[in-house]
């Protein structure tokens, strides 16, 4: 158990990226990136409310809308939830944890676009909700937690990496149509080859494959 | 006279003044991701456009309804219906389609344009104006898919809609349907972009992401 | 109630309730239309892998249902007029997603074709265990004996987890062969 979830966590992380190697959260990865700082804040924010939202999306899909047959209401409702929870968190941490909030606040009302949240709720039901059958719902539950955690860990992984490309990248001269953006999406290009590799890394880690 | 230009003008707005993928840079997740085949592109492409001229039309309708407080949760309630009611029908008529474009399909809720489109045009603009919008919008962002999955696809897999174009013994570029391609093609085609904006003296400024992510990005610049 | 109050508080929320309350009508109405036809559409796809893995049946029309196996992780089992059989398991790979196995039998029990769908799994890597090449070892073995990875036959390399699936679902059906055999 403890190997395949430790197998899940890194699989997230580093074999199935979820910004270079799936491309959800394009737009945070690239708006925010440009400073360490802001990107830390923001996959902070982005690793608190993926765990979140999957601690609440995953027993709703399982014991409300699957035995309801409601399954086609899955888009709607997650949204809906990741919404009201981006809120909740907001005023909850405004009220009770002020240094939090200062650290993550501005941050959290661009979550509720950030297609990585939505993605992974979706995606933990395809991947986990099967195994609510063969394994109990607290097995399933837990390794649904662990791949959200897992994912959001893979995101800040991207953008703090990716902030340190875009310092150099600044510095430098491209020719005048890939200044800004072009040449910023040509070094993401440059940079997502390396998660393609770590299929052989986290298979020879953990003696288990994907 | 002046009345039928503006509505061909909010038409071709969205086609090239206002191209949504490569001039305001939006919804840039799915145009990565669904471009490795042209079939997958334009079947992105008209799902994209349905939704977004359906939202577009009702939000438009609602606009005197729905009160200031809860209007983001409101649109995206429009929006996620519809995507749902594309989901349920690409899956019953086209499973293969629906396979391959996967959970970038229920994620056009969270696509930046249409939630953008709804709060900067339809949310003020009369019903036939925002279908219009909604429409011209939907055909940037096929094209601009469409022309991003040729080049992957030619480079990448030899073919051109399933259709063998290059000879068998060319080597393909494999990296060009993957990840790495993807990223590479969209900085190409941007300054391919920017490139023609020097030559026709049009260019504009881009910023990245969507409207809050705007007033994020405008912050850190003064700092 | 006092117009302020219906104005900032009341108004957004009964807005919003309708609107969801009217949008979720649309979709079950949307869905009662979809949805046999997605289900037909899935039966359709499971009758003709039965059909490709079983040589002597040209068509699913001939095909008989049968019922009442007991063997775990079996969901479906077709027999023909010849005594030919084809069986359908699936077991849980790795991310939990499915692997789906379709195995046809002939009347002496030797294996006759296999379908599988590994699409739940990683693409490029579990996947794998769906190729035809892959498969080639498993047509023509007996199909009343169990069988294990490394003894005769091999795993997908590097796909660990989902050539587990494939042989505990293939073990699934060789199982129910037996027990309905």
């Amino acid at each position: 158990m403890i190997v395949k979830l430790a197998a899940i966590f890194f699989s997230m992380i580093l074999v199935n990226n979820y910004v270079l190697v799936k491309f959800y959260g394009i737009c945070p990865f690239l708006g925010v990136s440009k400073k360490l700082d802001s990107s830390l804040g923001m996959s902070g924010a982005v690793i608190f409310v993926m765990f979140m939202a999957t601690a609440v999306t995953f027993p709703l899909q399982i014991f409300v809308l699957d035995p309801a047959d409601l399954g086609y209401l899955q888009t709607i409702v997650f949204i809906l939830v990741i919404a009201v929870l981006v809120q909740f968190i907001e005023i909850f941490l405004k009220k009770y944890m002020v240094s939090l909030y200062n650290a993550l606040g501005v941050y959290l009302p661009l979550i509720t676009t950030n297609c990585c949240v939505l993605a992974v709720t979706i995606l933990v039901v395809d991947d986990y909700g099967a195994d609510v059958a063969t394994l109990g719902f607290a097995a399933a539950y837990i390794e649904s937690l662990v791949c959200a955690v897992g994912s959001g860990v893979g995101f800040m992984l991207a953008m703090c990496l990716f902030s340190g490309v875009r310092t150099r990248v600044e510095a430098c001269d491209p020719p005048e149509p890939f200044k800004g953006l072009p040449i910023t999406l040509v070094s993401a290009a440059i940079t997502s080859p390396y998660f393609m590799g770590f299929g052989g890394i986290v298979e020879n880690i953990f003696n288990v494959t994907l | 006279m002046a009345q039928e230009n503006s509505k061909v003008s909010i038409l071709t707005n969205g086609i090239i003044k206002e191209n949504p993928v490569l001039r305001l840079v939006l919804g840039t997740c799915s145009i990565l991701a669904v471009t490795t085949a042209v079939s997958n592109a334009l079947g992105m492409g008209v799902a994209f456009t349905f939704v977004l001229v359906c939202s577009n039309i009702i939000i438009s309708l609602l606009r005197n309804v729905i009160p200031a407080k809860v209007h983001l949760p409101c649109y995206i309630v429009v929006i996620a219906g519809f995507v749902t009611i594309v989901q349920m029908v690409m899956q019953a008529y086209f499973q293969s389609l629906y396979t391959a474009l996967g959970v970038f399909l229920p994620l056009i809720v969270v696509n930046c344009i249409i939630l953008g489109r709804a709060e900067m045009f339809a949310c003020k603009n009369s019903v036939v104006d925002s279908a219009l919008d909604g429409v011209g919008m939907g055909i940037g962002y096929t094209l601009t898919a469409t022309l991003m999955a040729t080049l992957r696809e030619v480079l990448g897999s030899g073919s051109w809609l399933g259709f063998q174009v290059l000879p068998e013994s060319l080597p393909k570029v494999g990296i060009m349907t993957q990840a790495p391609g993807a990223f590479f093609c969209f900085g190409l085609l941007m300054a391919g972009c920017v490139w023609l904006e020097g030559k026709l003296d049009a260019r504009v400024e881009r910023k990245i992401g969507c409207q809050p992510l705007k007033d994020l990005q405008e912050g850190e610049d003064k700092e | 109630m006092n117009k302020a109050a219906w104005e900032s508080t009341a108004k957004p929320i009964l807005v919003l309730s309708v609107i969801s309350l009217v949008v979720s009508l649309l979709l079950a109405l949307v869905n009662s239309f979809t949805a046999p036809v997605i289900e037909a559409n899935q039966k359709a796809t499971t009758l003709a892998a039965y059909v490709e893995v079983m040589p002597t049946v040209s068509s699913a029309a001939d095909l008989e249902e049968v019922t009442g196996y007991t063997t775990p992780g079996v969901t479906g089992v077709v027999k023909y007029t010849d005594g030919s059989m084809a069986i359908q398991a699936g077991e849980s790979g790795f991310d939990g997603g499915i692997v789906t196995v379709i195995l046809g039998f002939d009347a002496n029990g030797t294996v006759t074709g296999i379908w599988v769908d590994a699409s739940t799994q990683t693409q490029g890597i579990g996947s794998n265990v769906a190729s035809a090449d892959f498969l080639a070892q498993f047509n023509g073995m007996d199909g009343t004996q169990n069988i294990a990875a490394g003894s005769g036959y091999d795993s997908y390399s590097g796909a660990t987890y989902s050539s587990d699936a494939l042989f505990a679902a293939i073990n699934d059906c060789i199982n129910c062969y037996n027990e309905l055999a």
